[in-house]
């Protein structure tokens, strides 16, 4: 069992933790008898409510003697200088942002650290095998079809994250945290994971579930420990109401007010004709094949599907970044255009929030104000000079529209909560004014609260004749936004939902094939209960 | 509104350890005042002008540096460059028998076509280090066939006002301009703030700024003040200045730091990552050519075998001393003159505590080890 003692930890200027005393793994009842094997504690709170710094302390981020309180494992205090000393008490912490080496094979990042050897020599052949054995829990028959020699930053972040979870899982903890694991995984990688979370509870490993997603911490966790402005609020059973908790208010969560009327003749902004992308390693496979779509003024057409099926593939094409090109027409208020490299994109009016907003939506060394200007220096400069003044306006504005929180206009924007850096990510767009906002995973990572300021300021935008993008893996986001919904599958067009017909279950059969969907249909039924 | 308050002073990131290196330089400069073998030695007008005119060449290189390795590059080449670029201007002279602006025109084509070179090669994918390390070899070699690998002297007497001391009067001059123009842009920057009604600078930040510009003009003046500028520090000065400026106030100086800090993010934000790559290497180039011809001023002539040898290092050093990460993305062209005049300050002080040249080699080596470890811990 691991507790954490009455914890506190202080930043300048900011206070993280308070006081949270939190016992993981279920403790023996008074008579010495354990009640389960293992646990799966829930850990739920808003961005900034303390979570990530909790988790930090608990996996050794934070060295012994920088916080307040203490950890102790199995009744020893413990003392860790380092992740690896928290390893070795049996904590291990698959972090949101992945860790892994892009370079390296799937099979060698696996087994990184406990590589087999013969005679001092790698064996290679043994390694694969071992990885293999790790990966099939987690990903059961789509690790079969894995070419495990390949560099890992060929696969796609869900099979990466998935990587990550059996790493962890092969150490052996006592507790496996897991942080957001689901962010980036589709509805059936998800279900796959938990499937293996519940199997090694009851194998009496315990776990601590950290996610933004509410759904499946009911589904999964025995107790849940609510955090809010670094202290602990409660510890409730599952099926409580979280959100008042989290919060300290409750959060309307209305569908979309969908006054588009299809009928009306609101003008087309965005139209794509036979869209065919070629994939950017293997030749002859196509990831998007003969899509055709169009988005009008004001409207919010997401693009839903499973991981790969060629969501981010059409954004990005659409951004001008497909490495090998693209045919088929593109045309924006009726213009054709040709997507050759973002800036012909930008010029074109359409604007990207992309994905991996650490990796490719933000400078995160530099301050807010030059990553909202990023896009727009052009615009805020006069003969090459940038007018500081014009940025620091420009800036004001987007902080008091997108209400970001930051601690000033110079800050560093890394040191922004996830939520207020994706605004940011956002923010640096409105500047141009785009008539096409093209959004990926727009609320990936990012708390209860944010989120629904992000789809209030979705909303907003097309209230102002923005067409937009949405390609999102969260079903119930896209059920929320969407006027239309294509289903992608296999770079397809699997169908076309509008309407009422938007629903998770519609999307989802569409998504994999209806019997797929049956049965994923009843692994959730069955979570649920 | 807590917001506006602090929104009224944006504070950048790495200011920090530029205020740390300026005191390390005032406390090398106040240690030099009064140990006993250096007082009355080092800090003097002599011994000062001295110190900048030998740190010119180096700065001029050290400001180009700067914005390459900003963008995460490095270019190895600028010390054969000084030498190649030196050789040409030479050359002009001794065999064509051009003027001086000629042989400096076409020193600086020369320069500017190998940064477009270096540049063009690092914007498609070509690691910098390698493309600029066979640059290093080249250049040496291409001043050598050229110049039949012979020394080449004398300049003409023209090019020879490179190396000469401005006078007093124009050389009050040239300080009072270039602080009326930082005052002027100092004001400038408090009133254009009015026309978005931001929050106006408060009235002692800008006295502030202004009187640090002023007390830099004194100091450079009260060290000119006997015998005048010399002209390499003039041109060294104007270069560093230019520099400054570029990196904080222009696009595409926002777009080195862009791209240094995230070259993914800067393109998917529309910024043409290549030509600002490409135009990055051509300033290296160009003030590559610059310090070649100064060089070939001040030494009056060329040995195209050892003029600007280990400059690339010297310059790298500089740099980082200054605060400007390898990594890119961090750092200031503040910061490496800062960088520059302790690493000359150091060299000169160290001659004058009579310290071995070789333990010099050592000393230095333990600064620059140390310097970064400022930088490191400013930033986590």
């Amino acid at each position: 069992m691991i507790e954490l003692r009455d914890i506190g930890k202080t930043f300048p200027g900011v206070r993280a933790l308070n006081g949270v005393t939190l016992a993981i793994g279920v403790p023996a009842d008074k008579s010495g008898e354990t009640i389960a094997p293992g646990e799966v504690l829930g850990l739920v709170g808003e961005n900034g409510a303390g979570k990530s710094t909790l988790i930090k302390i608990l996996g050794g981020v934070y060295a012994a003697g920088s916080f307040k309180g203490e950890v102790v494992v199995d009744g020893k205090v413990q003392a860790f200088r380092s992740t690896l000393d928290a390893r070795r008490a049996g904590i291990a912490i698959v972090h949101q942002e992945l860790a892994l080496v892009s370079e390296m094979s799937i099979a060698e990042n696996l087994m990184l650290g406990r590589e087999p050897t013969r005679f001092g020599l790698v064996d290679r052949a043994e390694l694969e095998a071992k990885a293999r054995a790790l990966l099939a829990p987690v990903l059961g028959a789509e690790a079969d079809a894995l070419d495990f020699q390949a560099p890992v930053d060929e696969l796609g972040v869900g099979v990466q994250q998935c990587l990550e979870i059996a790493r962890a899982l092969a150490d052996r903890a006592k507790v496996v945290v897991l942080d957001e694991p689901t962010a980036a995984l589709s509805e059936a990688e998800s279900e796959k994971l938990f499937a293996l979370i519940r199997e090694r509870r009851a194998a009496g490993d315990s776990f601590v579930y950290i996610s933004h997603r509410l759904e499946e911490i009911a589904a999964l966790c025995d107790r849940v420990a609510v955090l809010r402005d670094g202290e602990l609020v409660e510890i409730v059973t599952p099926d409580t109401d979280l959100v008042p908790l989290m919060t300290g208010a409750v959060i309307p969560d209305r569908a979309r007010a969908r006054a588009r009327d299809t009928a009306t003749d609101t003008p087309t902004v965005l139209r794509v004709e036979g869209l065919r992308v070629a994939h950017p390693a293997l030749p002859g496979r196509l990831v998007v094949d003969d899509l055709s779509f169009s988005v009008a003024a004001g409207e919010v057409v997401a693009l839903a599907g499973a991981m790969g099926a060629g969501r981010t593939a059409t954004l990005a094409t659409l951004f001008g970044t497909a490495k090998r090109g693209y045919t088929g027409s593109v045309a924006i208020d009726g213009k054709p255009v040709a997507l050759v490299n973002p800036r012909t994109a930008i010029a074109a009016g359409i604007a990207y929030v992309p994905e991996d907003r650490k990796a490719l939506g933000l400078v995160l060394g530099l301050s807010v104000a030059d990553n909202l200007a990023l896009s727009a220096l052009g615009r805020l400069s006069k003969l090459g000079v940038v007018d500081g003044a014009s940025v620091e306006h420009s800036a004001l504005a987007r902080l008091r529209e997108l209400s970001i929180k930051a601690p000033s206009l110079g800050a560093e924007v890394a040191t922004l909560s996830g939520g207020n850096q994706q605004k940011v990510v956002i923010g640096k767009w409105l500047e141009l004014a785009p008539r096409v906002l093209l959004l990926d995973e727009p609320t990936r990572g990012v708390d209860v609260g944010a989120k629904a300021e992000i789809y209030a300021l979705v909303e907003e935008l097309t209230s102002r004749g923005h067409a937009v993008v949405l390609a999102s893996s969260d079903l119930p986001e896209v059920v929320r936004l969407a006027d239309r919904v294509i289903v992608l599958r296999e770079g397809k067009a699997a169908g076309e939902l509008a309407g009422a017909d938007i629903t998770p279950i519609r999307i989802m059969q569409l998504a994999v094939g209806t019997v797929a969907a049956v049965l994923a249909q009843e692994a959730l039924g069955e979570a649920r209960t | 509104m807590k917001l506006e308050r602090s929104a009224r002073t944006p504070r950048r990131a790495g200011d920090s350890s530029i205020w740390i290196m300026a005191g390390v330089l005032v406390l090398l400069w106040a240690t030099l005042a009064v140990l006993p073998q250096t007082r009355g030695v080092f800090l003097t007008q002599g011994n000062l002008a001295t110190l900048l005119v030998q740190s010119s060449v180096l700065l001029v290189i050290s400001v180009g540096m700067t914005m390459v390795i900003l963008i995460r590059g490095i270019d190895l080449s600028v010390g054969a460059g000084v030498a190649l670029t030196g050789t040409v201007a030479a050359l002009i002279q001794l065999k064509c028998h051009g003027s001086a602006p000629l042989a400096i025109v076409a020193a600086v084509a020369v320069g500017a076509t190998i940064g477009a070179w270096h540049g063009w090669w690092a914007a498609h994918g070509i690691p910098a280090f390698v493309v600029t390390l066979a640059g290093f070899k080249a250049y040496r070699g291409g001043a050598l066939v050229l110049s039949g690998a012979k020394g080449l002297s004398p300049m003409s007497d023209d090019f020879s006002l490179l190396a000469r001391t401005v006078p007093l009067a124009p050389t009050i001059a040239i300080i009072v301009i270039a602080l009326a123009a930082g005052i002027a842009l100092t004001l400038r920057d408090a009133t254009s703030r009015r026309r978005f009604n931001l929050a106006p600078l408060t009235s002692r930040v800008v006295a502030l700024r202004i009187a640090a510009q002023v007390v830099l003009a004194g100091l450079v003046l009260w060290v000119f003040a006997e015998r005048g500028m010399p002209v390499q520090v003039g041109i060294a000065g104007t270069v560093a200045l230019w520099g400054i400026f570029v990196t904080k106030r222009t696009r595409f100086g926002r777009h080195l730091y862009a791209i240094g800090g995230n070259p993914d993010a800067a393109r998917l934000s529309g910024i043409d990552v290549k030509r600002t790559t490409i135009g990055a290497y051509v300033i290296v180039g160009v003030l590559t050519a610059v310090a070649g011809v100064m060089l070939a001023a001040r030494v009056n002539g060329v040995t195209p075998g050892s003029q600007g040898n280990l400059l690339e290092l010297d310059a790298v050093t500089a740099v980082v001393i200054g605060g400007t990460a390898l990594a890119g993305g961090r750092g200031s062209v503040v910061g490496t003159v800062l960088g520059t005049l302790v690493f000359a300050t150091l060299a000169n002080g160290m001659n004058h505590l009579r310290i071995d040249s070789n333990l010099q080699l050592i000393f230095t080596g333990l600064v620059l080890l140390a310097a970064v470890q400022i930088s490191r811990g400013k930033r986590s």
